[in-house]
């Protein structure tokens, strides 16, 4: 049984204009650097990096010394 | 002024957790990776063409950080001191390939003659296309301009910062930029080039293949 919109020129209008408005809205990038921004916001760094790194750094001697106290925010 | 156009949204998946902290820095370090593997990540990708390698750069990247976190001083960021890692590491691993390989500098080339193509709006249908699209504009150009790009999309360095990776003036930085942005956008309408020229002709006949990343 054929589909009612193969019977309605108006229908398979609506359903594409339909699909149309699905779509994600078009982005515009008015630099390179722009572009580079977004496809890094889409990059994410496989996530098994970070189990080869804790392995790694679970066989490392820890620092001497109390880095983050002197270098990051809020360390004491 | 380039304008570009991609009908994707970015959707950023939740960040991984590197250690449960267990001992004083622990968290911390992991602090630092959240807010940083993804820019290193990034960089390494573009910068070697490969997702393999760059894996294995962030790795090797962090690992060593985080055996020299007693000799940084605190007198550049985070983000410039582990960029700054990054780039030896990847341009040592590609000088390692050139000494491996025959290398073709025809790009250098189009790049010295590359002339601004960038006033055509550019439509781009999918986000692996896209990807692939900016990796082969990217592999066109030479090393230098290549990374001069992908650091100053950065918004985190200055022009001063990005002078002092890549050991030259803010100036030079800017005048090699400008010939860069225009190669890239050459080469990017180049590599889609059908696809935004006329929408209505169909897409089939139109967008050639993508170029593969290659791989070394």
């Amino acid at each position: 049984m054929n589909s009612p919109s193969q019977f309605n020129p108006h229908g398979r209008q609506e359903t594409q204009a339909r699909q149309q408005s699905q779509r994600p809205p078009a982005q515009e990038f008015m630099a390179v650097e722009d572009l580079l921004r977004h496809d890094a916001a889409q990059t994410p760094v496989p996530p098994n990096v970070a189990g080869r790194l804790r392995e790694s750094l679970a066989r490392e001697p820890r620092p001497a010394a109390s880095w983050w106290r002197r270098l990051l925010p809020g360390g004491k | 002024m380039d304008t570009i156009v991609d009908e994707t949204s970015a959707v950023a998946p939740p960040p991984v957790p590197l250690t449960t902290p267990t001992l004083p820095g622990d968290a911390e370090f992991a602090a630092l990776y959240q807010e940083h593997s993804r820019a290193i990540y990034y960089l390494a990708l573009r910068l070697l063409s490969d997702p393999t390698k760059a894996e294995d750069v962030v790795h090797d990247v962090f690992l060593k950080a985080f055996r020299k976190l007693a000799e940084f001083r605190g007198g550049a960021s985070w983000r410039t001191w582990l960029y700054r890692i990054t780039i030896n590491h990847c341009l040592n691993l590609r000088r390692a390939w050139q000494n491996r390989n025959i290398f073709s500098n025809a790009d250098e080339v189009v790049f010295e003659n590359a002339v601004a193509e960038t006033d055509s709006p550019f439509r781009v249908l999918e986000t692996k296309e896209l990807g692939e699209r900016i990796q082969a504009s990217l592999d066109a150009l030479p090393e230098e301009a290549r990374l001069l790009l992908l650091l100053v999309a950065d918004e985190e360095l200055s022009y001063e910062e990005i002078g002092a990776l890549t050991e030259q003036s803010a100036d030079a930085v800017r005048g090699k930029l400008h010939r860069a942005r225009k190669a890239f956008a050459r080469h990017f309408h180049r590599s889609g080039d059908g696809e935004t020229r006329s929408a209505s002709i169909p897409r089939s006949r139109t967008v050639p293949a993508t170029p593969a990343v290659p791989q070394h």
